[in-house]
């Protein structure tokens, strides 16, 4: 990670409404210098339309938007020192990779041997040094993003916007691609701000996210935080999946005793930012169970379950249990070998988890 | 600071509808289709035969225009030749646009670029070929009427049905094929799946090519100009004649007449398109 | 079957006529009414005389003119309602179309009404022209010797100028049209990542924008400038007598001259000029297609 602790962004209380519809929601943002940063959320929730607002390309309805510190109220798009890489890549059908790739330095007059010498290790770069004549459409989806990129890179923009820049890909080349960008922009050094509703990418691929939902953000931590600490039920239910049970709370000494009906009561550590009177659920990962035939040690927390479902997913088999009458969790099991025994549905087993796994939900 | 110098804007880059100068050029290109037949349809009400400064409003050029025989005698013959060259424009129309949508048969291409010549060719090169030919073949004149609008009906019918073919095979285009097969599927004859699917999907499509067809026959004068004889005048043939003469507020009455008719038609035509519009779902 | 009976309608009472005109243009004029069919190119080597040779040249002129004025004109409007909001847009492009529905001669018409000389732009003018007056006097100028002393109406109607003019005004609708169906299938995504990259918006215009609509734009071209060339009612009566186009000089032929050989001919060669312009945008299309498609 070659991020410092510079601002190169900072978008503060920025809002912007379409007629009646609030796309973005008194939106506040800290990007760095040189951060892999990530917008994620469902389609719609108005990631897009943050972005646009950064590139220019929408005007916020309020707030403002720093970019390496100067105001960009009021600064269209080709004056501002940052790039984007459009969702459906726009490579100009007109024009050959390199004219495509040499526009952005041809309409600011940069001479025709500087631009020559940009535009070839722009496509080196992304490996499309022998296409420099063809037409986009004799390319293919990977080859436009990757002339859409080298375009975008070759103007060596403050900041890389990239919208949903794998969604068009097919789901091997995505996973190849991932590694790519996070290669490119640890070579390049640009800060990269990619708008994404696929969590497996924003976690793989950035250093920070935001997860938006409905025009505001949610959270923005680092990818493992957002994993395993999600701020709030938003989070935890649309990163991963999640079982979540309604329980009350309460104080017992160090540690907060939760009542969850049906499912049992247990204790976890006392957490500083949350009032037990705050917490009306609380919610386990299914890889965070265990299922055994024996009630497990007294460490773990344990409920006795009946196996309803079955689901196999080759790398892990998702099992259903019911607690109780009435709840019903989804545990993993990682088939980690050939002679794995699975149970069948309609078994009695016992489902544990270790209490602290268990995350604290308003 | 390297900023100061830009031109900020409050709008996002292709608005451009907001900008001033689009306004204005949007705003006088209005002016520019809409304030002549304004103008026209305002001083049709106005009391001064000098037709150029409001006098106060009247409606006696209405009734002038109304005592006038050989205004509302063009005027009927308009009516009647569009009434006629309408129904058989569209079945005609229909046919080819259905034949054209469904078979394959040899000379296709031949037939379907014969079809579109009276669309393309200039209009006076098809009136004089109608006057000709009328005059040639001793089409029969001084019938009695409707019998002696027959060569300007048939002049109508020829520049129509292309047009409305076309409009009848856009809308066959959207056929969803399986339609077919799951009435066929489900026991139908050819002809019942003809009646009873074809005709109602077609049905907006007809009554589009329809409009078309009346209008464009209400409309038309070069065509006619050179088909019609003393007899058989229409009403932008007389309209014409008058206006070779003088501009009065006769001629404005009578133009506002065919002017509501039209946007009357127009109307109802993107009525229906939009209710079938959003019947579908679009 | 579906297809006999528009075809016989079709050959009856269209190539029929048409193919009598093709014969007629070979023929030769006997007396009043009779056309011997001589096989003659007379009438062709007619229309090449230098007073029908600089009528065609006018009509291409003034629909060469009209084309050109018109796509000025449209391509702003297309783009303006192109990028206007969703809820307006349906409004904007009625009020396109209109138009296009009202009858040619009344909208022709209209247009006498407003240029002619006590029409409501010479009426404009003199009202102007009677304010400057009064604010010239009124700084006790004498107005007679800068705008001189009776207010002349301008000369609009009748005249090179108002065949021009009414043949835009009519035609306008059909080049926007095309345009608009152009740019509003174009990703608008291409102007943004222009924009993006640094070209101002003239530039993008000029490098995006224009070649990306080529199609709309050629189509809009074509569309427009056929039917300028044949026009008949504009020049016929809003021209001058110097203003006549090609289509009023065949009307005079098969009407007051009854000269029908040559109109005939005349006519001819002004649909071998449609279909050579058809057949070349045809040509330019596929050729435009194939390079897309290898």
């Amino acid at each position: 990670m070659n991020q410092s602790s510079k601002t190169v962004i900072e978008i503060s209380r920025v809002s912007k409404r379409f007629g009646n519809v609030v796309a973005v929601d008194d939106n506040s943002l800290v990007i760095h210098e040189g951060e892999f940063f990530a917008l994620l959320g469902p389609s719609g929730c108005g990631k897009t339309t943050l972005l646009r607002m950064l590139a220019g390309l929408e005007v916020p309805t309020e707030g403002s938007i720093l970019i390496d510190g100067e105001d960009m109220q009021g600064v269209p798009p080709n004056h501002r020192p940052i790039n984007m890489v459009f969702q459906s890549y726009a490579v100009f059908p007109h024009m050959t990779v390199f004219e495509n790739v040499g526009y952005g330095l041809k309409v600011t007059g940069v001479p025709v041997p500087a631009l020559r010498d940009a535009v070839m290790t722009a496509l080196d770069q992304v490996q499309l040094g022998d296409y420099q004549d063809r037409m986009p459409d004799q390319l293919s989806g990977g080859q436009k993003q990757r002339v859409a990129l080298a375009r975008a890179l070759v103007k060596k923009p403050k900041v890389l916007l990239l919208d949903e820049p794998l969604s068009a890909l097919d789901a091997k080349l995505r996973e190849a691609m991932q590694l790519e960008l996070v290669k490119l922009q640890n070579t390049v050094g640009i800060t990269f701000v990619i708008v994404t509703h696929d969590q497996d990418e924003a976690l793989s691929m950035a250093d920070r996210i935001a997860v938006i939902n409905e025009g505001r953000i949610e959270q923005i931590a680092e990818p493992r935080a957002i994993y395993e600490f999600p701020a709030n039920r938003f989070v935890a239910d649309f990163i991963g999946k999640m079982n979540v049970f309604d329980a009350k709370a309460t104080s017992e000494g160090d540690r907060i005793a939760i009542e969850a009906s049906d499912v049992g009561s247990f204790t976890v550590s006392h957490r500083e930012d949350m009032r037990p009177d705050q917490i009306n659920a609380v919610a386990i990962r299914p890889e965070k169970t265990r299922l055994t035939s024996q009630p497990p040690d007294n460490s773990l927390f344990s409920a006795e379950a009946r196996i309803v479902n079955i689901a196999y997913h080759g790398k892990e088999t998702a099992i259903f249990v019911e607690i109780g009458q009435h709840t019903e969790l989804a545990c993993a099991v990682q088939n980690t070998s050939r002679s794995q025994q699975l149970p069948e549905i309609g078994d009695i087993c016992w489902v544990s988890w270790k209490a602290d796994d268990v995350l604290l939900l308003e | 600071m390297r900023y100061s110098l830009i031109k900020r804007t409050q709008f996002g880059p292709l608005d451009y509808i907001h900008q001033g100068w689009m306004k204005l050029t949007l705003g006088l290109s209005f002016v520019f289709l809409y304030a002549p037949l304004l103008i026209l349809v305002i001083f049709s009400f106005n009391d001064s035969r000098r037709n150029i400064v409001w006098r106060g409003f009247t409606t006696k050029y209405y009734e002038k225009a109304w005592n006038n025989d050989g205004l509302i005698e063009a005027f009927a013959n308009s009516l009647t030749i569009a009434f006629f060259s309408t129904i058989v424009s569209t079945i005609l129309g229909a046919m080819v646009a259905l034949l054209l949508w469904r078979f394959r048969f040899p000379l296709k291409g031949a037939y379907e670029g014969a079809m579109t010549l009276p669309i393309v060719i200039p209009e006076i090169c098809m009136g004089v070929a109608m006057m000709a030919f009328f005059s040639r073949v001793g089409w029969p004149s001084g019938l009695v009427w409707p019998f002696n609008l027959s060569a300007i009906t048939i002049a109508h019918i020829s520049f129509s049905f292309p047009f409305v073919a076309v409009i009848v095979r856009a809308r066959l285009a959207n056929f969803n094929l399986e339609l077919e097969e799951a009435a066929k599927d489900l026991g139908a004859s050819e002809w019942q799946f003809f009646r009873d699917i074809m005709i109602p999907f077609m049905k907006p499509g007809l009554i589009a090519g329809a409009l078309l067809a009346f209008t464009l026959s209400l409309d038309d004068f070069v065509i006619t100009f050179f088909t019609s004889g003393p007899d058989t005048v229409t009403l932008p043939v007389k309209i014409y004649s008058m206006v070779r003469f003088s501009v009065t507020p006769e001629i404005n009455a009578a133009s506002t007449v065919l002017i509501a008719i039209t946007l009357l038609l127009t109307t109802i035509a993107l009525w229906l398109q939009n209710r079938t519009g959003q019947k579908l779902g679009h | 079957m579906l297809g006999v009976p528009p075809g016989i309608w079709l050959t009856v009472f269209f190539i029929i006529p048409l193919s009598l005109i093709w014969l007629f243009s070979f023929g030769d004029k006997q007396g009043l009414v009779d056309i011997e069919l001589t096989w003659t190119m007379a009438n062709y080597a007619r229309a090449m005389d230098p007073l029908y040779l600089q009528i065609f040249l006018k009509s291409f002129w003034f629909a060469g003119i009209t084309t050109l004025v018109c796509l000025l004109v449209a391509f702003p409007i297309a783009i303006a309602i192109t990028f206007s909001p969703a809820r307006i847009r349906p409004i904007l492009l009625l009020l396109v179309i209109l138009p296009f529905w009202t009858n040619l001669l009344i909208r022709t018409y209209a247009l006498i009404a407003v240029l002619r000389t006590k029409g409501y732009v010479n009426f404009g003018l003199e009202y102007l022209w009677d304010g400057l007056n009064a604010t010239l006097m009124f700084f006790g100028m004498d107005p007679s010797g800068l705008i001189g002393e009776r207010f002349t109406p301008a000369p609009l109607l009748y005249n090179n100028f108002a065949v021009v003019f009414g043949l835009v005004y009519v035609h306008l609708p059909f080049m926007v049209l095309p345009l608009y169906a152009s740019l509003d299938r174009m990703d608008r995504s291409y102007l943004e990542a222009s924009l993006d990259l640094g070209a101002t918006q003239f530039r993008t215009f000029l490098s995006i924008t224009v070649p990306l609509a080529m199609p709309g734009i050629i189509s809009g071209v074509i569309i427009t400038f056929i039917p300028a060339l044949g026009s008949f009612l504009t020049p016929d009566l809003l021209g001058g007598t110097d203003s006549q186009m090609i289509a009023n000089v065949i009307e005079r032929q098969f009407k007051s001259a009854n000269d029908w050989p040559f109109g005939s001919a005349l006519s001819f060669i002004l649909m071998y000029i449609t279909f050579f312009v058809l057949a070349a945008r045809a040509l330019f299309s596929r050729q435009g297609s194939a390079m897309e498609a290898s």
